[in-house]
């Protein structure tokens, strides 16, 4: 809960302190991705803080790299 | 094509120091275990066996540096492939940016909340980087790489220090057998070494444009990488020698388990923060690169009109990112070993030669219609 809300105030004072101002010069492209990585974050941040578990983006890159690993790593004899 | 997004300049010198600090990087920690499980007691022929290998690819990024030099990896990319095959792929970029940014928040708090502070939680290590990181990104590259300037004497002593409180442990026996199982292990460990100390410093395309070019620029640059490769030869060396091949690969830190080792007359003992203020330090160095370089791929990548308003929802990200990119510390060294190194080498060595061609195929077209 202690968590969840610092999320929210970080997120509510990067908006009236960053966001708003921008998209007042009409600066609206700057507004989306800056909108897009805040969301991203205060979602990410959301289970960091609750501890809540999330599947690792490195299974991704396990899941592209392993069969050319396998092969290299059984290959040169290498230890795995 | 001229960058308006970052102004600031850096000397040759600071671009060395920096060069020094990202190739030590979190290399300092991981790189003695992970060369020694792959070469045993033949690790230290598998870091000079890298470091000749990480010459031509640095050479590859100079090159791209030359026909580019006001331009940046992001400016480049756009340039040579177009406007959407190039805009995925300088967001490609900024994301594995973020993703060894990423990574290596997460080594620090894994180190501190291993060997230090055992009792405080590693969201905690997290913040505090982060706030420190968004503090440097803040000032800009400059302030940063000043900074770097100022601790760079310090980090030396530091270094030098450790290594001279070590030679009464010395034993050149771990070294042997030599070559007992082929080339095929040196091979195997050079794999790391290309890796994690050199072919990570492909951020370095993101700040070459911003250094003021002298005749000894080129020089440096190599110089430096090379002084960088030293260190971590001594280290790797060191570890081997004091430590033994199946401690150095089987200890989690094993420059960690090195300084524990230094105890002179009883008196100058217990000195493993040296080691740490020594990794903090590089690795901070290395992460802060990495996020600039994110942070400028975005903007650039989506033409914003600065980098620095992305600060904050980078620390949001990364503080969430730090914790959830790997479940557990052994799937993280799991990957370190047997993945990772692809991706850096597809990302350090592959794209950019890919570049290379893109960049000689053009001037092909432009010569042929003339």
């Amino acid at each position: 809960m202690i968590g969840l809300t610092v999320i929210l105030l970080c997120v509510a004072a990067l908006i009236w302190k960053t966001l708003l101002p921008m998209l007042r010069r009409g600066e609206f492209r700057d507004g989306v991705v800056f909108s897009v990585m805040l969301a991203g974050g205060a979602f990410f941040s959301f289970f960091a803080a609750n501890l809540i578990p999330f599947p690792a983006p490195l299974h991704l890159l396990v899941a592209v790299y392993k069969p050319f690993s396998q092969w290299l790593f059984s290959a040169m004899g290498w230890k795995s | 094509m001229k960058n308006l997004l970052e102004k600031g300049r850096i000397s040759t010198r600071q671009l060395a120091i920096l060069i020094v600090f990202m190739t030590v990087g979190d290399s300092i920690l991981i790189l003695p275990s992970l060369t020694a499980e792959a070469a045993d007691q033949n690790a230290w022929l598998s870091v000079i066996l890298g470091g000749a290998l990480a010459m031509p690819v640095l050479w590859i990024w100079g090159a791209l540096a030359r026909f580019y030099p006001q331009a940046n990896l992001i400016e480049i990319v756009q340039s040579l492939l177009g406007k959407w095959l190039g805009g995925a792929v300088a967001l490609y970029y900024s994301v594995y940016f973020f993703f060894v940014a990423a990574g290596l928040i997460r080594e620090l708090g894994d180190f501190f909340t291993i060997q230090i502070l055992a009792q405080t939680p590693l969201r905690a290590i997290h913040l505090l980087l982060l706030f420190v990181l968004a503090w440097g990104l803040a000032k800009g590259l400059e302030p940063i790489v000043r900074t770097g300037e100022l601790f760079f004497p310090w980090f030396l002593l530091m270094l030098t220090a450790l290594i001279v409180c070590l030679t009464p442990n010395l034993r050149p026996v771990n070294l042997k057998p030599f070559l007992s199982e082929g080339i095929s292990p040196v091979l195997h460990g050079s794999l790391y070494v290309l890796v994690y100390p050199f072919a990570e410093l492909v951020a370095l395309l993101m700040v070459l444009p911003y250094v003021n070019r002298k005749a000894n620029t080129k020089r440096d640059y190599y110089l430096a990488a090379l002084f960088g490769g030293l260190i971590m030869l001594i280290i790797v060396l060191f570890s081997l020698l004091v430590l033994g091949p199946f401690l150095t690969s089987n200890q989690v830190y094993p420059t960690y388990a090195l300084a524990k080792k230094v105890n002179i007359g009883n008196f100058l003992q217990r000195v493993e923060a040296v080691v740490a203020i020594i990794w903090v330090l590089s690795t901070f160095f290395k992460t802060a690169i990495h996020s600039y370089a994110f942070l400028l791929g975005m903007a650039e990548t989506f033409k914003l009109q600065g980098y620095r308003r992305l600060i904050g929802p980078y620390v949001l990200l990364q503080f969430g990112m730090a914790y959830i990119i790997t479940p557990n510390f052994t799937f993280y060294t799991d990957v370190l070993y047997k993945y990772w190194p692809f991706w850096d080498l597809t990302n350090a060595l592959l794209l950019p030669l890919i570049l290379l061609a893109a960049h000689a195929a053009g001037r092909k077209r432009t010569a042929v219609k003339a």
